[in-house]
């Protein structure tokens, strides 16, 4: 299978299979994420296609050289979250920030894949853990290890600093150790450590 | 001991949650670095279970369900490639709105710059001049109209302000009508009005005179309102309606007589009066307003009397008239006029 990065190279010369590739492997992807934010299908379902239509009108001015995925979700989120605080605002919701906004994080319930007879239980305490976490900090851990995307391209595409979006990983860590216990002090040291170095 | 294992002595879940290479591992199951973690099992069975349980937030977290949606990959790529044309017809109308926008803006530009320089033109000295035969008739910022006959000149400084008498400087012959600004019992600086002509200054508020400044002779006939003559020497003198003041620039005399004003005005109509003058004074016209030289060969012709309007439409009428009425030969040079006895 082609990479990204030809694939969007013969995108941008104008070669439509391409394009469909692009879309056929991101719709979906690109969904689900919305679909965290917001319920109202609607909204995610013009996102990906003002999305997907403007990236094809302008092609020719966007950059050869991008992390595709990274791109497409920042791209998408922008679009996304200016649509949503547009029914807000339509909706006199006086609190549009994009902070605000929620973010969703679904655990399956089907938990085969897990060898564990406490599977069960982790699940709801992590469950819980999450729903203690604020909404950016649930959105970096779902982009982190459900999108697996490195912590910097999680930053750009929340329009956060690199150094940001750590203290909020951080942060997030914390309410899973308080919902997991025995929290020593050796490892909030090492916690501080990292948050120096990084 | 091994030193990196070491670092991991202290671990717990949340650690490895939060620990680069762990998660790498869990990301891609199977990769040969799985055999440090099981090391670091076996040295220390502790971890095992935070490891477990690390492994198990990563997978639960990445286990969850794509969301359903209602439109298929297939509707919404239909839905894609149907937009596209709309979006870029859109897009080319705004481009084309664009380019009218910027073609307007800069319209407005250079209309604005237009005006400006047009406006500041206005301000600042201002000349106007005729030539030999030719008339013209200005008007002037406050609406005053004055009429220039040939070989004349105007000049005004725009910028009147309303402490400050209305000014101009004029040489030549013309015809005022000085706009009347004044408002009842309310007389300020610039409801008068000032002709600096020679010595001689004019001064109206809002009236209807002739002036004539030729060859050292200044004549203002007035046809209306009051006038003021200041001159040297303190000479100050009030003009009626009706009456010429006549000032002769080497004798700095003056003198006011009534005389038939109209006559004054008969260029204005594009004739030449002439009634009791003599063929002088035909000539000074020619001289003045046309720019010849005259010759007249016999200097009694000079003093032979005229009676008379001769239309003039140009230098040919006037010696038409002169020829047939006086009997005389008359021969045109490039600017030079010849008059013989015949």
């Amino acid at each position: 299978m082609n990479s990204d990065q030809q694939i969007w190279q013969m995108f941008q010369v104008g070669h439509e299979p391409s394009f469909k590739i692009l879309f056929e492997r991101y719709n979906r992807l690109l969904f689900n994420y919305g679909f965290k934010f917001t319920q109202d299908e609607d909204i995610i379902e013009d996102s990906i296609q003002e999305l997907f239509v403007k990236l094809w009108c302008n092609k020719d001015n966007l950059s050869s050289d991008v992390a595709v995925k990274n791109y497409l979700y920042k791209a998408f989120r922008r679009t996304l979250v200016k649509k949503i605080e547009q029914s807000l605002r339509r909706a006199d919701m006086t609190s549009s920030s994009v902070d605000y906004l929620p973010f969703t994080i679904e655990l399956p319930h089907d938990l085969s894949m897990i060898r564990q007879e406490r599977a069960l239980e982790v699940r709801d305490r992590l469950d819980q853990a999450l729903q203690q976490m604020t909404a950016r900090q649930r959105e970096i851990i779902h982009l982190r290890f459900f999108e697996e995307l490195p912590y910097p391209e999680i930053a750009e595409i929340m329009g956060l600093s690199t150094k940001d979006t750590y203290k909020l990983y951080y942060r997030a860590l914390d309410s899973l150790k308080k919902h997991f216990g025995r929290f020593g002090l050796l490892l909030l040291l090492h916690l501080l450590n990292q948050l120096r170095y990084n | 001991m091994n030193s990196r294992l070491a670092k991991y002595k202290d671990f717990k879940a949340a650690d490895f949650f939060a620990d680069e290479d762990f998660v790498q591992t869990t990301f891609q199951n199977g990769d040969p670095q799985n055999d440090f973690w099981s090391e670091l099992g076996d040295h220390f069975p502790d971890l095992i279970a935070e490891m477990e349980r690390a492994t198990m937030w990563i997978l639960l977290i990445k286990g969850q369900e794509l969301a359903p949606s209602g439109l298929s990959s297939h509707q919404r790529w239909a839905g894609i490639m149907a937009q596209i044309p709309v979006y870029e017809k859109k897009q080319r109308q705004t481009r084309v709105i664009r380019k009218i926008l910027r073609w307007t803006a800069s319209a407005a530009a250079l209309l604005l710059f237009a005006m400006l320089t047009y406006e500041i033109s206005q301000y600042g000295p201002k000349a106007t001049n005729t030539a030999f035969g030719q008339q013209r008739e200005v008007a002037l910022p406050d609406a005053s109209i004055i009429k220039l006959n040939s070989n004349s000149s105007l000049s005004y400084v725009r910028g009147w302000k309303t402490d400050k008498p209305r000014e101009v400087w004029f040489e030549g012959e013309g015809m005022f009508e000085v706009k009347h600004t004044a408002i009842k019992n309310r007389l300020r600086e610039n409801d008068f009005f000032v002709v600096h002509v020679g010595d001689l200054s004019l001064t109206v508020l809002g009236t209807k005179f002739n002036v004539k400044d030729r060859r050292g002779r200044i004549e203002v006939a007035l046809f209306e309102g009051s006038l003021r003559v200041q001159g040297k020497d303190g000479m100050d003198r009030l003009l009626a309606p009706g009456e010429m003041f006549i000032y002769d620039e080497n004798e700095k005399a003056n003198q006011i007589v009534h005389s038939d004003v109209n006559r004054a005005l008969s260029w204005t109509r594009g004739e030449l009066s002439i009634e009791h003058s003599d063929l002088a004074n035909i000539i000074s016209v020619l001289e003045d307003n046309y720019g010849y030289q005259v010759i007249v060969q016999d200097s009694a012709l000079l003093h032979k009397r005229f009676t008379g309007v001769i239309p003039v439409k140009g230098i040919d009428d006037i010696l038409f008239v002169i020829k047939h009425t006086m009997n005389v030969n008359i021969e045109v040079k490039n600017k030079q006029i010849v008059i013989k006895p015949n």
